[in-house]
């Protein structure tokens, strides 16, 4: 079969009722899960495959991929009414998206991220198609040394983040990777600083700190203040035009959203690293390239539309080592490879080679799921609006339920709620006193990995491993760079970094 | 309490997490202890420096004249300070302060809830309260929106996603 066969082949066998009202299930399931906090991709995609059993593989990985797809996004929506991310890798969306809400702009956000959201994962899911026959040259060529340079780059971004003080900036990040290592050590098997204590052995959950450091503090302060989030502009009045204003932003920010896109499906295709890093990096590139500073922090469409794509076109980028490979990505992954062997295929050379159609089916999925997700989200977008202007008092119990189960649904375990509850009292006090939790939590994503790819390259090539890796000392010199970049740029401009800690 | 005294607090738990943690770093193998002992050596370098800017006027100084970045914000938070220190006479700010507080303390009430009867008792219970009590919203429509609150949360996790919630220490032997 040829390549424009199959290509052909691979679209039209989803082109019949049921495998697009299944996909369309798919879609609504994903972005009710997404809304949710607690239940990511990993758990819907776990929860929906034994549906799956004895379907065909259009219409199988219809379901599983559009629900997979659109998780994303409704985990962003209810990041951007009520800063409470519905999964981890709608953090960076509540930096500006939340704020944006406040200002009653909650629909024009919710578009940004939809459309952001739909240009990632066109980027993502082109791809995909087009690097199979190419990309393992490219995917040998990276190890352990040119992950962990890449690591470090994501580290750099706290240094764009931190633009009121660097030296609490780092305090919170150092903090952030400090509470990464709790748990089982990956490279010794040491059971590092859970002081015998069984249920630290896994680990301090990433969904519990994130609800705690960002949901529960707004809910404090928001209480607090009186009013509600949008202090009485989300009354809907102006809603259409905001969520046209929101897709507009998209297409006078392309360029933006293509490079963002281009970093979240680098990363995707990167085993291990996972959709958190690719919003949070892409989240940090968007604002050091922004040429409005003082704008961030306070309600910036480019801090949503860039995350948003970076995201969703990790998706493509995630499915070709899956597929090309048979090495997974992520959990979510590994449960999709599941599935594909589940319904008689073999990821890896083979499947390019003989189920070629297949592979672009997942290519078409992806791109007709993002298309469903956004429409529903823009017609979701006026109504969702609404609830912003809901009294802080009424929103605050719900929101504060909502994160307690959210942080217990995850791995079922009590603790997670001390945990989040606990995140959320720091969080408050990190608000207050300037402590930027982005920095914590970028550090505690990118902690373990930095520690791991280092310890394996020291391992594999030595000490001088950056000397002896050519791609890796490039990105070291890119690092620096970044290091330094904004410091030359605001000497430049003969002003301090200006914005708002997040 | 001022921003700075709040400052200083949270610098000085800071400080005395990252210490303990520094301590128990060195039982473990040189490979799992040398990255965590060493981001714990720059947190601890960087609280001293912090609690120095903010309390040492000389360092204040130094920090002013700009010649190290890292002193770079000290003018801004010894600003930002005195003008948090003066928000927190305002009446109003006194008032949201309260208010915090009060939430701080509805946030633990419904932790301990959770510990001692579970999260099935213990959220209709604080949702019911917190809406009754805090909300100044009617009896009627408290109970009608824990009902429908606690009902969808419910069905949603327990029934479709079959999650068997936490029963609580005192009601948890009840149901094994």
């Amino acid at each position: 079969m040829s390549t424009l066969d199959a290509l052909i082949q691979g679209f039209t066998s989803l082109l019949n009722a049921q495998t697009l009202l299944l996909m369309l299930g798919g879609v609504c399931i994903g972005l009710v899960f997404g809304f949710l906090p607690g239940l990511g991709g990993t758990i819907t995609l776990a929860i929906l495959i034994p549906f799956t059993y004895g379907m065909e593989p259009s219409l199988g990985f219809a379901f599983l991929l559009g629900a997979h797809v659109s998780v994303v996004f409704g985990g962003s929506i209810s990041g951007i009414l009520f800063n409470v991310p519905g999964t981890a890798q709608n953090v960076a969306v509540c930096f500006e998206g939340f704020p944006m809400s406040q200002k009653g702009q909650a629909s024009r956000a919710i578009a940004c991220s939809g459309m952001g959201s739909l240009m990632g994962g066109f980027f993502g899911a082109i791809v995909l198609g087009l690097s199979l026959p190419i990309i393992r040259p490219i995917i040998m060529a990276v190890g352990p040394a040119e992950y962990f340079m890449m690591t470090l780059f994501g580290l750099t971004i706290i240094s764009l983040l931190t633009a009121g003080s660097l030296r609490k900036g780092l305090m919170a990040a150092g903090v952030g990777m400090l509470f990464s290592f709790v748990g089982m050590d990956a490279i010794t098997g040491a059971a590092r600083f859970a002081y015998g204590y069984p249920l630290l052995f896994d680990g301090i959950d990433f969904v519990a700190v994130v609800l705690g450091l960002f949901a529960i503090p707004s809910m404090i302060e928001l209480f607090g203040e009186g009013g509600s989030i949008s202090k009485g502009s989300g009354d809907g009045s102006k809603n259409t035009s905001t969520m046209i204003e929101g897709v507009r932003d998209v297409f006078q920010n392309w360029w933006l959203v293509l490079r963002c896109a281009v970093l979240g499906t680098i990363i995707g295709a990167i085993p291990g690293v996972g959709g958190t890093t690719a919003n949070i990096m892409a989240y940090g590139y968007a604002r050091s390239s922004s040429k409005d500073p003082d704008s961030w922090g306070k309600g910036n469409p480019q801090g949503v539309l860039g995350p948003e794509a970076a995201t969703s076109a990790k998706e493509g980028g995630a499915l070709i080592p899956t597929v090309a490979f048979g090495i997974p990505g992520s959990e979510a992954m590994a449960i999709l490879l599941g599935s594909f062997i589940m319904m008689g295929l073999t990821p890896g050379p083979d499947m390019i080679t003989n189920e070629l159609d297949v592979v672009f089916s997942l290519v078409f999925i992806i791109l007709m799921a993002n298309v469903m997700a956004t429409l529903i989200g823009l017609a979701c977008a006026n109504p969702a609006q609404k609830l912003t202007a809901i009294p802080g008092g009424q929103m605050f119990p719900f929101i504060i339920i909502i994160c307690a189960v959210g942080a217990f649904a995850t791995h079922r375990r009590f603790m997670d709620i001390i945990i989040a509850f606990a995140f959320g009292f720091i969080g408050y006090f990190m608000k207050k006193l300037d402590f930027s939790r982005a920095s914590f939590i970028i550090a505690m994503v990118l902690g373990p990995l930095t520690e791991r790819y280092f310890h394996v390259s020291y391992r594999l090539y030595g000490p001088d491993f950056l000397l002896r890796r050519p791609i890796a000392l490039g990105l070291f010199v890119l690092v620096i760079f970044t290091l330094v970049w904004p410091w030359i740029r605001a000497k430049r401009a003969g002003k301090k970094m200006e914005g708002s800690n997040i | 309490m001022s921003k700075k005294t709040m400052g200083n607090i949270f610098n000085l738990c800071i400080f005395l997490f990252t210490l303990t943690l520094f301590i128990t770093s060195l039982q473990y193998p040189f490979r799992s202890r040398i990255i965590p002992m060493i981001v714990c050596a720059v947190v601890i370098f960087m609280v001293i420096w912090q609690c120095l800017v903010d309390n040492v006027k000389s360092f204040q100084r130094y920090a002013k004249s700009g010649e190290i970045n890292l002193f770079a914000d000290a003018k801004k938070d010894a600003k930002e300070a005195k003008k948090a220190h003066l928000a927190y006479e305002d009446t109003d700010k006194a008032a949201q302060a309260k208010r915090v507080r009060v939430s701080m303390a509805w946030l633990a009430g419904y932790l301990a809830g959770m510990t001692l009867f579970g999260i099935e008792v213990a959220s209709p219970v604080f949702l019911f309260l917190f809406l009754l009590l805090n909300a100044k919203v009617k009896p009627m429509w408290s109970l009608i929106s824990t009902a429908v609150g606690c009902g969808l949360i419910y069905y949603i996790f327990v029934m479709v996603l079959n999650l068997n919630l936490y029963k609580g220490l005192l009601l948890g032997p009840l149901f094994d």
